[in-house]
């Protein structure tokens, strides 16, 4: 290699000898690098993504879990609590009306007597009062008002059928309590001791009772044996308990039967006999009882 | 295994020069060339072994440290940048200004290809032949045998005829 072929060479290197940082450099570079490397190793290593959202994912599901119960418990605590305070009707077909509703009970009677009627052949509505009740009306009162209702709702009954078979009136003790399907459902104590009920009685299977001032110890249909004698349009009637056929009757009024043993009287429908004067016959069907019996006229 | 910081800075020592010329030359300025030796620095210290093996150590700062220089170099920013200043028009430059002739020949070196710099620093400054070049660049003698002659080439033309550069 000559001369002149090292000098280049010698040039290069000489050159690039120059390149070189000064110390304060060279400490400023190495400074620089224990403190990135500081900083490297201080860094936390970055997690997986899963790791990361894992406390924040598992605090919001147990968030999610708790509001869903709650909710459900809620939920579920609202019908019980409404169910403890409401009164469970087992029977819905059953009406009540409280004592300071007598007098539109009257209607009401005749509605439900009209819509029963409506539905069935044969019905027969009952009405029973009990001179007891808690209201402190009297026996007569009482058989006044139920009266009223009764003709009210027979007459709305009447009209709407034709031909009613039979309808009694009744009142008095209890004779068949078997044949009442009359469904008093007191709500509280309260309203226990001023309850009207009012329900329909067929004579077959279906039977609707018109009940009013239910308390204990109540005898809801009379003996009609006590009870021969009637008064009507001021011609005085009495019965042998002779029973008619129903049919060929029609239907002309409430009336009052009472008798020489009793105090009270029990409450009848009135019927006019086809070919017959009322002034000296009738067809009279207690309430509570299906059979017609006839009257005849008293000089 | 945790590196040392006493055998670190003596290692530091030891090749800070080299990595700092190396990147000066691919980058042609102080800052950049600062910043790529901090950077090659720091992945040595993750790499304990090198400071067993000297020879190797020398040769995967200098490779590394011109990867980093070539990431650099086309990285998106420095792309996007507006250009440095020229390495001779550095006013404040650490590296000491060489005189005229040297300055010439640094010059043209700095004008050299990326590609051929880092052989012909290893050639003609670190005394290689081409074998270990090619061991080190994990190339084929051959290819670095090329580059070598296409560097001279291009130094001839720059130093104005001078025959027979390094040859």
């Amino acid at each position: 290699m000559s001369e002149r072929d090292i000098k280049p060479d010698q040039k290069i290197r000489q050159a690039l000898d120059n390149i070189v940082p000064d110390e304060v450099t060279k400490d400023r570079m190495y400074l620089e690098i224990l403190r990135k490397a500081s900083l490297s190793e201080a860094k936390p290593v970055k997690k997986p993504w899963y790791l990361r959202w894992q406390t924040s994912a598992g605090v919001c599901s147990a968030a999610c879990i708790c509001a869903v119960i709650a909710i459900a418990a809620l939920h579920h605590q609202i019908p019980a609590e409404i169910e403890g305070e409401l009164p469970v009707v087992t029977q819905p077909a059953v009406t009540t009306v409280s004592e300071a509703e007598i007098v539109p009970l009257k209607t009401t009677a005749a509605s439900q007597v009209t819509t029963q009627l409506h539905a069935s052949v044969t019905e027969t509505a009952a009405v029973t009062t009990e001179q007891t009740a808690v209201c402190g009306l009297t026996a007569e009162q009482t058989d006044t008002a139920v009266q009223t209702a009764v003709k009210t709702s027979v007459q709305t009954a009447a009209a709407n059928l034709q031909k009613p078979v039979v309808t009694t009136a009744a009142t008095g003790t209890a004779k068949k309590p078997e044949q009442t399907t009359a469904a008093t459902k007191a709500t509280n104590p309260a309203q226990q001791e001023e309850i009207t009920t009012i329900a329909a009685t067929v004579p077959q299977q279906t039977t609707q009772a018109v009940t009013t001032t239910t308390t204990p110890n109540v005898h809801i249909y009379q003996n009609i044996r006590l009870y021969p004698d009637l008064i009507y349009q001021d011609i005085s009637y009495k019965t042998d308990y002779v029973s008619i056929s129903g049919q060929d009757l029609t239907y002309i009024g409430p009336g009052l039967t009472y008798g020489p043993d009793v105090e009270n009287t029990h409450t009848v429908l009135i019927y006019s006999m086809e070919g017959t004067d009322t002034a000296q016959q009738l067809a009279v069907q207690y309430v509570g009882e299906t059979t017609y019996y006839l009257f005849y006229a008293v000089d | 295994m945790p590196l040392d910081e006493v055998e670190f800075a003596q290692f530091y020592a030891r090749h800070v020069e080299t990595v700092y010329r190396v990147c000066y030359i691919r980058m042609k300025n102080q800052m950049d060339a600062e910043d790529i030796t901090q950077e090659t620095f720091l992945r040595a210290m993750q790499h304990p072994e090198l400071l067993e093996n000297e020879a190797h150590a020398k040769g995967w700062l200098i490779v590394t440290a011109s990867n980093l220089c070539k990431n650099a170099l086309r990285s998106w920013v420095r792309t996007r940048r507006e250009d440095t200043p020229a390495w001779s028009e550095t006013p404040d430059d650490s590296a000491s200004l060489p005189d005229a002739g040297e300055s010439k020949v640094l010059s043209a070196v700095m004008e050299l290809p990326d590609q051929y710099k880092t052989v012909v620093y290893l050639f003609y400054y670190e005394g290689y032949s081409g074998a270990e070049i090619a061991r080190t660049l994990q190339k084929k003698e051959t290819t670095v045998r090329s580059m070598l002659h296409r560097a001279r080439k291009l130094l001839y033309k720059s130093l104005g005829g001078e025959q027979n550069v390094g040859t």
